[in-house]
């Protein structure tokens, strides 16, 4: 699998009796931007930590451009750590140069690309400012642009956007578009779906140290029943009425509604709206209002979360 | 071995480039000094006190006068000797029978000093610490208001408190004053006491009171001679002596210098665990990189010390070396024996890597530096030991407990260069060495193994399974 960059295969990691991850195993093809969704605790930075060789597995094994993970093939990964830390004494500047140093560029090329992203960034006033003295969302920009400095082939962001002011989570946003553009593989823990939703072409989804989903976006919908809603006079019985369709309707009781009546249509894989409406029409039934339902990564998460949680919560602190 | 250069120049940076380096860098010449000069400063810094004696006749304050001038001439003299060692054109006998006969001439202490004394020696001469004054009063009740500061009595000085007063009655004499410490005066007064006791008794046996001068002077003179003393003759002087206390200035040095650095490791790594840059820097750096680096940066930093401290000491020397006797001078230049200064070259970086790795691996374990104290008081006991065997090593360098102390992987630094000058057996310095750089290496790799555990898998200092088990646990697979 030549166009896999990094690869996780049957990997699990113990501390003591608790299990941070569970057999997860994923491949991150080249060129991808991939979202990494979890709830808290659910062992995303573990996976991630593991992925880069920071910790090794108990079971399993992590590859890095097809070997495991080591300085030579790190060169070409930028991380930027979920729990952000800088040398607080250091100018910006300094500290980016330093990390492109560590990464192998010259201390004069690290210096001039430091600057670049300083200036292209809006930090180029700050450059020789103490991390100390930068305020928070300065400073994690500074983390970030450590990360990125040396031009890295795989970035690999844990929770990027937390901290940052929606003004510089879209400036985020667009940095990790042009690196995409760039060509560089892209892999990114949030808690923001919006963020998912928007940028990744694919998405990992792990809960209680288990992966839960992977895929793209719209098999992330697929795993979940679309529901529409369609409003009836009072007196009709939709759900009688579609008895012999493929779609059943459940009523919802609403004591502020008087001239109609809502019901909750679950629609079959593949069925749309426009099939409910049509199913409708056919049969008769008077119909006061439609809500198409827009499916949100939010409710495939919340679902995949609680169905985790009920499966491996309990055995996970064995 | 670049990554770890790069570290260490970081490292090396941050601290040289911080105001607490600069500070520590210059006090501590400057805090040496004041230790050695600060206690002859405060003695000459003391003020003049007064003191009256009440006595029926004059017997006591003039024995006790005598004794004082007795005390002033011998200190002269001592300052003539030390100037006859320093400068050729003073004579040293010639000298001492000038001042001798000026003062039995009934001139001044002051005055009699030989003119050939240069003027910075003659500076050294102290006033008189204590003055007797006529007594403002004949009994002590009227005596109380001047010894309690209430009234002030004149005196060469201006007016001042008497500071004490004795009260001669008929068979015991009273010391009074308002300093229950200082028994400096009450003790010339006791000496006195037995001088005029000498006196009646001798006179009572019919026995000329200078019968004990005559015994002095017949007494033969003990002349320290050793083997290995450089003199042919054997004669004991400085330059034999110097060898131990290089050593023990050595030894000193080493620890100073050690626990001077080492506390740099321990708050940067508790630096780099509390602000999270652990993460970071392993995925551009190995864990071993990481710590040679640390330690690398943090010797150059003590190099640097040792560099300034070095040129500052060789300077003063140099600026100095008319006022430094010919032997002390001479001993002086033992500090560049090869026989001292390889076993303190090789005792500074094993003592370095040693206490080192172990202040890096308990910073990895804390999260702020109140944390690490409570570990702290432990290692300072140990490091403790080696200053309090000190004073021991010069009086009983060849002490069977020394040698044996020397075994001890965490003294041994120290105690090896005091053992030096005494020539122990070439194969047990070797293997005392050797020991050392065993145990030397197995702290570095229990310190690299429990960095991991805190630094990585985030064990805290409470964790104790946790970083036993990184101790003991798996070997991670390491990174190329």
């Amino acid at each position: 699998m030549t166009n896999v960059h990094l690869e996780l295969n049957g990997v699990t990691k113990r501390f003591g009796s608790f299990t941070a991850v569970q057999d997860i195993s994923f491949a991150f093809p080249a060129g991808s931007i991939t979202g990494f969704l979890g709830p808290n605790g659910a062992g995303k930075s573990t996976s991630l930590r593991l992925a880069l060789g920071i910790m090794t597995p108990d079971e399993g094994k992590t590859e890095l451009f097809g070997a495991a993970p080591n300085l030579t093939s790190l060169r070409r990964v930028g991380f930027l750590p979920e729990e952000r830390g800088l040398y607080k004494k250091m100018s910006a500047r300094k500290v980016i140069t330093y990390f492109g140093e560590l990464k192998g560029m010259s201390r004069r090329d690290a210096l001039r690309k430091a600057d670049e992203l300083l200036e292209a960034f809006g930090l180029g006033a700050f450059r020789k400012t103490r991390i100390s003295r930068l305020s928070k969302g300065m400073a994690q920009k500074v983390q970030i642009l450590s990360a990125f400095v040396h031009g890295p082939e795989i970035l690999i962001l844990d929770e990027p956007f937390s901290g940052l002011d929606p003004v510089n989570q879209a400036d985020l946003e667009q940095l990790i578009r042009e690196e995409h553009k760039r060509g560089a593989t892209i892999l990114f823990s949030t808690h923001v779906m919006e963020h998912a939703e928007r940028l990744c072409d694919r998405l990992i989804l792990i809960a209680s140290g288990r992966k839960m989903f992977d895929g793209t976006l719209a098999e992330a919908f697929a795993t979940q029943d679309q529901i529409v809603r369609l409003a009836s006079l009072p007196e009709t019985d939709v759900a009688a009425k579609l008895a012999e369709t493929r779609f059943s309707a459940r009523h919802i009781p609403d004591e502020t509604e008087v001239e109609r009546s809502w019901w909750e249509i679950t629609l079959p894989p593949g069925a749309t709206g426009q099939d409910v409406l049509k199913a409708a029409i056919e049969r008769s039934i008077p119909i006061e209002g439609f809500d198409p339902g827009e499916q949100r990564l939010r409710d495939v998460f919340v679902s995949l979360v609680a169905d985790a949680e009920a499966k491996y919560g309990a055995a996970r602190h064995a | 071995m670049l990554k770890a250069f790069l570290v260490a120049r970081r490292e090396y940076f941050a601290y040289i480039s911080a105001w607490g380096f600069w500070v520590g860098l210059f006090l501590t010449p400057v805090a040496l000094i004041l230790g050695i000069t600060l206690p002859s400063l405060i003695q000459s810094s003391i003020p003049v006190r007064y003191y009256a004696v009440i006595e029926s006749g004059t017997e006591f304050s003039a024995e006790l006068d005598a004794y004082m001038m007795e005390r002033r001439d011998e200190q002269i003299v001592d300052l003539i000797r030390e100037q006859a060692s320093l400068l050729p054109q003073v004579d040293e006998a010639d000298a001492i029978a000038a001042y001798e006969m000026a003062r039995s001439a009934g001139i001044r202490v002051e005055d009699a000093v030989p003119a050939a004394l240069p003027e910075a020696a003659k500076n050294k001469i102290a006033d008189d610490d204590f003055v007797r004054v006529p007594s403002p009063a004949d009994t002590l009740e009227g005596l109380i208001p001047y010894l309690t500061g209430q009234r002030l009595i004149s005196g060469p000085d201006g007016e001042r408190a008497l500071f004490a007063a004795f009260i001669v009655e008929e068979d015991s004499v009273a010391y009074w004053s308002e300093d229950v410490v200082n028994d400096t005066l009450s003790n010339r007064g006791r000496r006195a006491l037995e001088r005029i006791a000498r006196q009646q008794v001798f006179a009572e046996a019919g026995v000329s009171d200078d019968i004990l001068d005559q015994v002095l002077a017949r007494v033969l003179p003990l002349n320290e001679r050793s083997p290995s003393a450089i003199s042919q003759t054997g004669e004991v002087s400085f330059t034999d002596r110097a060898p131990y206390l290089i050593a023990m200035g050595f030894s000193f040095m080493l620890w100073l210098l050690i626990f001077s650095v080492v506390n740099y490791l321990l708050t940067g790594t508790i630096e780099e665990r509390s602000n999270k840059i652990f993460d970071a820097l392993l995925t551009s750096v190995s864990l071993p990189q990481l710590l040679s680096g640390k330690l690398l940066g943090v010797l150059m930093l003590s190099v640097t010390l040792i560099s300034v401290w070095s040129l500052s000491a060789g300077t003063m020397a140099l600026l100095a070396r008319d006022a430094i006797p010919g032997d002390v001078l001479q001993g002086l230049k033992g500090v560049a024996d090869p026989r001292l200064l390889i076993p303190t070259l090789i005792s500074f970086v094993l003592g370095y890597l040693m206490f080192g790795s172990m202040f890096l691996a308990l910073g990895s374990l804390c999260d702020t530096i109140q944390e690490a104290q409570s570990l702290l008081s432990p290692v300072i006991i140990i490091m403790m030991v080696p200053l309090l065997l000190l004073p021991v090593s010069l009086t009983n360098p060849d002490s069977s407990i020394l040698a044996g102390l020397a075994w001890v992987p965490l003294l041994a630094p120290f105690l090896i260069i005091l053992r030096v000058p005494n020539d122990p057996p070439l194969w047990e310095l070797l293997a005392q060495i050797g020991w050392m750089a065993i145990f030397t290496i197995l702290v570095l790799w229990a310190a690299s193994r429990i960095y991991r555990a805190g630094a990585v898998d985030g064990a805290g200092l409470t964790d104790v399974r946790r970083w036993i088990a990184g101790l003991f646990g798996r070997k991670p697979k390491p990174m190329a």
